[in-house]
């Protein structure tokens, strides 16, 4: 909202606040309709200066609008730090063999009749250990296609599978940059949004795989090892030392999860892992070291699964992220600033009441924002700054607003043809969007299971901790983190709503 | 920082240790090693947060609020470098900085050679916004040039790097000059008006000195083929018209009339958009240059070298470069360091001038000891700060000193990053050209004179006047 509550300053109609959007997105739909291809950069950037004209219009001063711009990207210059470093821990794993490793160990057993299941589970952990869905997609996901093809699947099936476990890992990771971003701009914790999303997404994906389990025994289909083989003796061939030793330091993500280090030293710790594990089985030095860190591994091998594999890494190749983090999160701030949303959608807000109300809306705004300005972190940034009050009146968690954040949001950008994300997937797995859309069922279910429970009352975190399980049952967790004001906030309206319906645990 | 009376105060010898793995972790990988400064500093910011921790008992969310802090207040500034990068590809793709440099170029007359050295640098730096780029194309050739007339090499570079430097340091569209008004929290354009103060006298002293020597050699009989060479492939590339002079002089316009950085940066990359397309440049192909930055293949080796920057991705590395160099200020303002260290300079010098005489020196100092000419604008800005606003002095007098006695000496120091660049591209080592780098003395001096003599320093506070020595509050 503006600071300045000063003269002729009024909030845009709609049809003023849509001209920003509508600009976004007749350039980006025309982009993609005319396949020109571009970055979303350039045009939420002039989305930025025609939502500032537009401001101007409404009497918004040039500096509340840069003020506005500015505090959003600041809200979120924990996760841009966070996106840096995880880049140097992505450089460290790839020098020290232990993402390959992953892959290596993950393709030995994988077995034919479970194909499908197998590998999604492994892209879910790859996922996990990596925090990046781009990044399975871009490795084991082209291994898998080929794979799947030598079995006579449909290629949409496998790309939708891919994505199931590798947006599900993504979504757990606390390495992730939507999962740190979302838990940071809903100003909660990084593993109490982990663990908020576990009651969701764990049966989801338990689900999914359960229907990939009945599609693979379903069909039979003759297995081809030779791709696989290729990649694991690639891997072989080029590593000095391949052992499950080198899966460690994965383990130790998990173990640093557990101990509840905040994140940043915890992704620098782990990266310095990561170095440790490259100078002494991979034989790297202290020059590589401050490579491995900023520029990532590359290295030239003849198997071109096994270069796209290890060829990655690096603060410098998150830059990318960060520059669009920048831009889109500001041009969200400015939208903000003008109420641009609010005046679109802010009606809605008016009739929530209940918890699964709160939850429908946040959904339903994280999915039209990423349609709309075709990327997932502004599906984040903008329903999480119009929401976030109003769960605090209803005495919710701050957890819960970001499970919900990513049940919609994280979810529904790969299934939109024209944002970053679906654009990404769709060219690396060479499927069109619409094609694996119907196999996601990862990212079809949680949403839908997400709205399901909640509807029941169950599997929404309050702010003292409590929460109600898939089974009825009242159980008191640890206070999810949220700004202090929030808290106090949260508190009374849970203490008001608990006056009224007591609960036992 | 309120909870401060109950945390250990840092002795000095400790508040010192995180310079000391500064140097200790930067000298060697940036000499040795040729890495960038980004990661060494994420060693060192890690180090003082140890520090920060085991020792004064300060919590990691505190030390990690004091990063993002410092950070946010720089955002500002990486925004307008982003968009910078933007207007550098939009100006290129529209034939303006090709053209700026064409007319630049036709200026050159042999005949005072080491008289338009200097000033054609300067032109080429200043319409790319890098002292490199200036020294790596233009600077190049003028050495063939210089060589064959019998001009020492050692002059030739001296004079390169002066107008290179003089270029990029009032040039808006440079790094440095971004990074010193975004540390400090200046408007970009009024600490480029702030600097010609101290900047135009310097520079026109050295390009004085150079006539005079010039006197010493007879330079008519040039060979000028690389020049014209590089004149004609830009005549065969863009259309090259006097127009382009419209967005160098939007760009003054709007630091004459005090418009804000990112508006005016936007403006100028719509002029240079217009531009691109007068060019004959399609809408996607300008998109994507202003993200990867602008891209061309003429043939003309040292013409692609000139013309192939700019994009925001570039300048991404400024930026990962601020945010890490700012966590280590962070992290050294919350453990306490800046603090001690603060209490000592105030301890030893009293005056206005002998604080700013120490400023001086610590960033010539950093220049020496870390290699890199951002860590002399950053680390200083962080331990003077402070200091600026007791004695009533606004920002933008310590952003001026940064560049005056930061970026100006970084190319004399030889195995700073700059130093090494530079003799990679003019293959004379800063040890035999160091003397001809005359802007390295004069702005220092001209600084110093204005640190005791109060000349054009303005005020933070407008209704007080600028303190003298910093006891008179006390």
């Amino acid at each position: 909202m503006s600071s300045t509550s000063g003269k002729g300053v009024r909030l845009p109609n709609k049809i003023e606040a849509i001209i920003p959007i509508v600009v976004l997105l007749s350039i980006m739909i025309s982009s993609y309709v005319l396949d020109w291809g571009f970055d979303p950069h350039i045009p939420v950037l002039i989305a930025c200066v025609v939502a500032g004209i537009i401001g101007k219009i409404c009497g918004h001063s040039y500096n509340d609008m840069l003020t506005g711009f500015l505090n959003a990207v600041n809200q979120s210059l924990e996760a841009i730090i966070i996106i840096l470093c995880v880049g140097c821990l992505i450089g460290s794993f790839e020098w020290a063999g232990t993402i390959p490793a992953v892959v290596y160990y993950g393709l030995k057993i994988i077995s034919p009749a479970l194909f499908l299941p197998l590998a999604c589970i492994l892209c879910a952990i790859v996922g996990i250990a990596l925090g990046s869905a781009w990044t399975v997609v871009a490795t084991l996901g082209i291994a898998f296609m080929s794979i799947g093809a030598t079995m006579g699947l449909n290629p949409g099936l496998v790309a939708g599978m891919i994505l199931s476990g590798a947006c599900c890992g993504d979504k757990f990771s606390p390495l992730s940059d939507s999962t740190n971003l979302s838990a940071g701009v809903s100003g909660t914790g990084l593993f109490d949004h982990v663990r908020a999303m576990i009651t969701t997404t764990f049966p989801s994906l338990v689900m999914a795989i359960i229907l990939y389990t009945l599609i693979s025994l379903k069909g039979s289909a003759t297995y081809d090892p030779q791709i696989a083989n290729d990649l694991s003796n690639a891997i072989v061939d080029h590593y000095d030392y391949m052992s499950p030793i080198l899966l460690i330091p994965v383990l130790l993500i998990i173990v640093v999860a557990l101990m509840k280090l905040p994140a940043i030293p915890a992704v620098l710790l782990i990266s310095a892992v990561g170095c440790l594990f490259a100078v002494i089985f991979q034989g790297a030095n202290f020059a590589d070291c401050i490579t491995m860190l900023h520029y990532g591994y590359s290295a030239e091998v003849e198997n071109e699964l096994c270069n796209t594999l290890i060829n990655r890494g690096g603060m410098d190749s998150m830059l990318w992220t960060n520059n669009l983090v920048i831009v889109a999160v500001g041009f969200g701030g400015i939208l903000q600033t003008i109420g641009a949303v609010e005046s679109l959608l802010g009606h809605m807000i008016k009739r929530v009441h209940t918890p699964f109300q709160l939850i429908l809306v946040t959904m339903l705004t994280s999915i039209f924002c990423i349609t709309t300005m075709c990327d997932q972190y502004i599906g984040a940034i903008i329903p999480s700054s119009m929401y976030k009050e109003k769960y605090d009146e209803l005495g919710l968690a701050r957890n819960t607003l970001s499970r919900t954040l990513e049940d919609g949001g994280t979810l529904w950008s790969p299934l939109v043809p024209w944002s970053s994300c679906g654009a990404y997937h769709s060219k690396v797995l060479g499927v069109s969007t619409l094609q694996y859309l119907p196999f996601c069922f990862m990212n079809i279910i949680n949403p839908i299971y997400a709205l399901i429970t909640a509807g029941l009352g169950r599997n929404i975190f309050y702010a003292d901790g409590t929460y109600r399980t898939i089974f009825g049952k009242w159980k008191q967790g640890s206070v999810p983190g949220a700004p202090e004001e929030a808290h106090e906030i949260a508190m009374a309206a849970l203490a008001e709503i608990r006056k009224e319906n007591p609960i036992n645990l | 920082m309120e909870k401060n009376t109950e945390q250990k105060k840092i002795p000095l010898w400790l508040a010192l240790v995180p310079f000391a793995c500064l140097i200790i972790v930067m000298l060697p990988s940036i000499i040795i090693l040729g890495a960038s400064p980004q990661i060494p500093l994420m060693m060192c910011t890690g180090i003082t947060s140890l520090i920060g921790i085991l020792v004064t008992g300060r919590k990691w969310e505190d030390i990690e609020k004091a990063m993002i802090d410092a950070n946010a207040s720089a955002m500002q500034a990486n925004f307008i470098i982003m968009i910078v990068g933007c207007l550098i590809a939009a100006w290129m793709a529209g034939g303006i900085v090709p053209g700026l440099i064409y007319y630049g170029l036709k200026a050159f007359s042999p005949g005072i050679f080491l008289t338009c050295l200097p000033v054609i640098c300067a032109i080429v730096s200043f319409s790319t916004g890098s002292a490199w780029t200036a020294a790596g194309t233009i600077g190049i050739a003028s050495m063939g040039i210089a060589a064959g007339l019998g001009v020492p090499l050692p002059v030739a570079a001296g004079a390169i790097i002066t107008g290179a430097q003089f270029g990029d340091k009032i040039s808006p569209l440079s790094d440095s000059t971004n990074l010193a008004a975004g540390v400090t929290g200046v408007n970009l354009f009024d600490h480029v008006k702030h600097m010609l103060w101290t900047t135009i006298p310097s520079f026109t002293i050295a390009v004085c000195i150079f006539a005079v020597i010039g006197t010493r050699y007879n330079t008519d009989a040039a060979d000028v083929s690389q020049i014209n060479s590089i004149c004609q492939t830009m005549q065969e590339n863009f259309i090259i018209t006097p127009w382009v002079f419209i967005a160098p002089l939007s760009v003054i316009m709007m630091i004459v009339f005090r418009i804000p950085a990112v508006p005016g940066m936007v403006f100028g990359t719509i002029v240079g958009v217009i531009f691109a397309f007068v060019q004959g440049a399609d809408a996607e192909t300008i998109m994507s240059q202003m993200i990867y930055g602008f891209d061309i293949t003429t043939g003309n080796g040292m013409v692609d070298l000139l013309l192939n920057r700019g994009g925001m991705l570039e300048m991404m590395n400024t930026i990962s470069l601020v945010i890490c160099a700012l966590a280590f200020g962070g992290a050294l303002k919350s453990t306490g360091c800046i603090e001690t260290i603060t209490e000592v300079i105030l301890g030893a010098c009293k005056t206005r001038g002998s604080v700013m005489t120490a400023n001086v020196i610590s960033c010539i100092a950093m220049n020496f000891l870390t290699a890199d000419q951002y860590m002399s604008i950053v680390i200083p800005s962080q331990m003077f700060k402070d200091i600026y606003a007791k004695l009533n002095l606004h920002p933008k007098n310590l952003s001026r000193l940064l560049e005056d006695s930061g970026t100006v000496t970084s190319g004399i120091v030889p195995w700073s990053t700059c130093g090494a660049f530079y003799y990679s591209t003019l293959g004379v080592s800063a040890l035999f050209y160091f003397p001809y780098c005359f802007m390295a003395y004069i702005t220092p001096i001209i600084t110093l004179a204005i640190a005791f003599t109060g000349f054009t320093l303005t005020p933070l506070d407008t209704s007080k006047p600028i303190k003298t020595s910093v006891s008179e509050d006390m």
